[in-house]
C-alpha cells in the first residue's frame, strides 16, 4: 500500500466515512472520534450497528463456583460494552452507560421503534445482585415502545406525541421495593407514555400490587390517559381477592377514550402455569353462559344511567358487586368503550369470582358497547 | 495501462458511426476517453443512468471533470467486469439510504478488484463512485477501507491514512473516558 502523505480519509465527506463507519465493528468506529477534530462524533450517527462482542457462557468446564461467576462478570461486562456501543451509535447518548452504571439516560432523536426486553433481568439475575437503576429516555420521535423487564423508575423526557403503542410487560422482581414504592413506579411508568394510543399492560406480579386503593392514593398516583383507545391488561389476581378489580377501575378511570379493551385474567401467578395448551377451555362454558345471561338480562331492562349506578341492588343473583368498580361511574362506560374481550382463566379451587362480576359489570354498565 | 477488455481502453479518436450506439463514451479530467456499455453505465451508475435517459450524453465523450483517466478507467473496468460476472439483482444497491439497505459482502472479483489498488487509486475511485452515483461500488470500495480500519487502535489509523491527531492531550484523555468501553482491550 502506498504511504501517501495526504489524508485522503479525512477529506472524504462526512456522507461517506458515515458510511465507512457503518461497516466497522462499534468499537473500533466508536474510538475513531480519538483521532482527530475532524472525526469527533461522527460514529454517532453512522448507524452501525455490529455488535462485536460475542457472549460465551462456559465455553470451556467450568470447575468452580467462582469462575463460572467470573465467566459471567465478564460475559456481561462484554455485552454492557458492546450494548452501549450499538446503541450509541444508534444515536443514544448515554451518558454513563458503564458496565456499573446505575442510572441510563438516552437520547434517540430519530428512533421510531424501540424495543427494550428483558431490561434487568439478565444483568440481575443468578448473582443476586438486584440492581436498582433508572432508564430516561429521550425520543421525541417514538411511535412503537416494547418494555419487557422489571419495574423500574422510567421516564420519557419529551413527549412522544407520535406514540402509536406501548407495550409493557413487567416480570415479578425478587428485589421488594415496599408496596407503595412498587405502585408508584407502575403509575409513573405508565404516565410516561401517557400519549400512546394503545396500551398493553402484562403485569407478573399481581394486579393488587398496582391498584391504588383509597381517594388519597388515586389522587397521587392516577394520571389521565386521554389518547388510549386500546388498552389490554394481562395479569392475575388471588382468588379470594378482589383487589384486582381495582386496579381495572383505576385503569378505567384513567382512560377517558377507551374504545376497546381486553382483560386477561388468572387466577394462578404465571410461573405456575405448566399447560398452557388447554388455557381457557375449562371456563369456556361459563363464561358463555354468563355472557348469555347478561346479554338477555340487559336486554329485558332499560337501562338508564340511573339504573347502572344502583345496579347491585336491583338484580337479585348470586353474582355480587365488585368494590371499586359498582357504582362509580367511568367516563369511558358512558360513551366510548365498545368492545370488550374478557378471558379468565381459573386455578383449581375455581372459587374465584371476579369473572362473572366483571362480566355483570361490562354488561350492565357499558353503554355503547357493541 | 492494460485491462483485459478491450471496451475500457483509452481511445484516442472516435469516429460516431451509430446514432443509436449501445455503448457512451466519457471523458476524464485529464482528456481521455473511455467507452462503457450503456446497459452497464445504466444500471451501476445513477448519474450515468440520468444523462442517458435526459439525453445529455455527448457522443464524443462525455465531460466529467472530477475524474481522472486513472479512476476513470477503474470505474469502466468495473462496469465490464460486473457485466461479466453473474447477473445478479440483489449486487446493485436497491435504496438510496444506506442506513436501511441492506449491506451484501463484496463478491470474490470485488475483493480482488479493490485489493490491487493503491492507496490513492482507491480513494481516486471511492470520490468517482460517489460523484457518478455508484451505489456498489461504494459499497466496496467503502467495505475495503473499514477492512483497513477494523482491529486497530486509534494510533495504527492514524498511521495507515495519515491523519493528524489535532487534539490537546487533555481532549484526548476526555474522549477517552467518555468513550472508555470503545477504547477497553479485550
Amino acid at each position: 500500500m502506498d504511504e501517501g502523505v495526504v489524508d485522503r480519509l479525512s477529506a472524504l465527506s462526512d456522507d461517506l466515512l458515515r458510511r465507512i463507519l457503518h461497516l466497522v465493528p462499534s468499537k473500533e468506529a466508536a474510538s475513531t472520534s480519538a483521532l482527530s477534530r475532524r472525526w469527533g462524533s461522527l460514529w454517532r450517527s453512522s448507524g452501525a450497528v455490529d455488535l462485536a462482542a460475542a457472549i460465551r457462557y462456559g465455553h470451556d468446564e467450568i470447575y468452580s463456583y467462582q469462575a463460572m461467576q467470573e465467566t459471567q462478570r465478564a460475559a456481561e461486562d462484554a455485552f454492557c460494552r458492546a450494548a452501549a456501543a450499538s446503541l450509541a451509535a444508534f444515536a443514544w447518548t448515554p451518558t454513563a452507560a458503564t458496565p456499573t452504571s446505575r442510572e441510563v439516560a438516552m437520547r434517540l432523536p430519530a428512533v421510531t421503534t424501540l424495543v427494550l426486553a428483558l431490561c434487568g433481568g439478565l444483568l440481575g439475575q443468578g448473582a443476586g445482585q438486584n440492581r436498582i437503576w433508572a432508564l430516561e429516555i429521550d425520543a421525541p420521535r417514538l411511535q412503537s415502545l416494547v418494555y419487557k423487564g422489571l419495574l423500574r423508575q422510567f421516564q420519557l423526557r419529551s413527549a412522544a406525541t407520535e406514540l402509536a403503542r406501548a407495550d409493557l410487560h413487567f416480570l415479578k422482581d425478587t428485589l421488594c421495593y415496599g408496596k407503595e414504592r412498587t405502585r408508584e413506579l407502575f403509575w409513573q411508568f405508565v404516565q410516561s407514555l401517557s400519549s400512546a394510543k394503545a396500551l398493553k399492560l402484562t403485569v407478573n406480579a399481581g394486579l393488587k400490587e398496582i391498584a391504588a386503593i383509597g381517594k388519597a392514593r388515586r389522587a397521587q398516583l392516577l394520571c389521565p390517559l386521554p389518547n388510549v383507545q386500546r388498552l389490554e391488561l394481562e395479569g392475575w389476581h388471588h382468588p379470594t381477592s378482589t383487589t384486582a378489580a381495582v386496579a381495572i377501575a383505576n385503569l378505567l378511570h384513567c382512560c377517558h377514550a377507551l374504545g376497546d379493551l381486553t382483560l386477561k385474567l388468572s387466577d394462578v401467578p404465571p410461573d405456575s402455569h405448566k399447560d398452557d395448551g388447554s388455557y381457557y377451555a375449562s371456563d369456556r362454558l361459563d363464561y358463555t353462559r354468563s355472557i348469555d345471561r347478561f346479554i338477555r338480562r340487559r336486554r329485558s331492562s332499560t337501562i338508564s344511567m340511573e339504573d347502572s349506578n344502583s345496579s347491585g341492588v336491583r338484580y337479585h343473583d348470586d353474582v355480587h358487586d365488585i368494590p371499586g368498580l359498582s357504582g362509580h361511574s367511568f367516563a369511558c362506560l358512558q360513551k366510548s368503550l365498545r368492545r370488550v374481550s374478557l378471558q379468565f382463566r381459573l386455578g383449581d379451587s375455581s372459587s374465584s369470582c371476579l369473572g362473572p362480576r366483571l362480566v355483570k359489570f361490562f354488561a350492565q354498565n357499558a353503554m355503547v358497547l357493541e | 495501462m492494460e485491462v483485459d477488455k478491450g471496451k475500457g481502453e483509452a481511445e484516442e479518436t472516435r469516429k460516431v458511426a451509430e446514432a443509436d450506439r449501445d455503448t457512451v463514451t466519457l471523458k476524464s479530467s485529464d482528456g481521455k476517453l473511455f467507452e462503457v456499455s450503456k446497459e452497464a453505465a445504466a444500471r451501476l451508475s445513477t448519474v450515468l443512468a440520468g444523462m442517458i435517459a435526459g439525453g445529455s450524453i455527448d457522443d464524443n465523450g462525455t465531460d466529467l471533470k472530477q475524474i481522472g483517466s486513472e479512476a476513470l478507467e477503474n470505474v469502466v473496468d468495473y462496469c465490464n467486469k460486473h457485466a461479466n460476472s453473474i447477473p445478479s439483482a440483489a449486487l446493485i444497491s436497491s435504496s438510496i439510504s444506506f442506513n436501511t439497505a441492506p449491506f451484501k459482502e463484496p463478491e470474490e472479483w470485488e475483493r480482488k478488484f479493490v485489493d490491487r489498488l493503491s492507496h490513492d487509486a482507491l480513494f481516486d475511485l471511492v470520490e468517482a463512485a460517489n460523484f457518478l452515483g455508484m451505489e456498489r461500488l461504494l459499497d466496496v470500495t467503502c467495505h475495503k477501507i473499514s477492512e483497513m480500519m477494523k482491529g486497530k487502535s486509534p494510533d495504527q489509523i492514524r498511521e495507515v491514512f495519515n491523519i493528524k491527531n489535532d487534539y490537546t492531550k487533555e481532549e484526548l484523555e476526555e474522549i477517552r473516558q467518555e468513550l472508555a468501553w470503545a477504547f477497553y482491550d479485550d
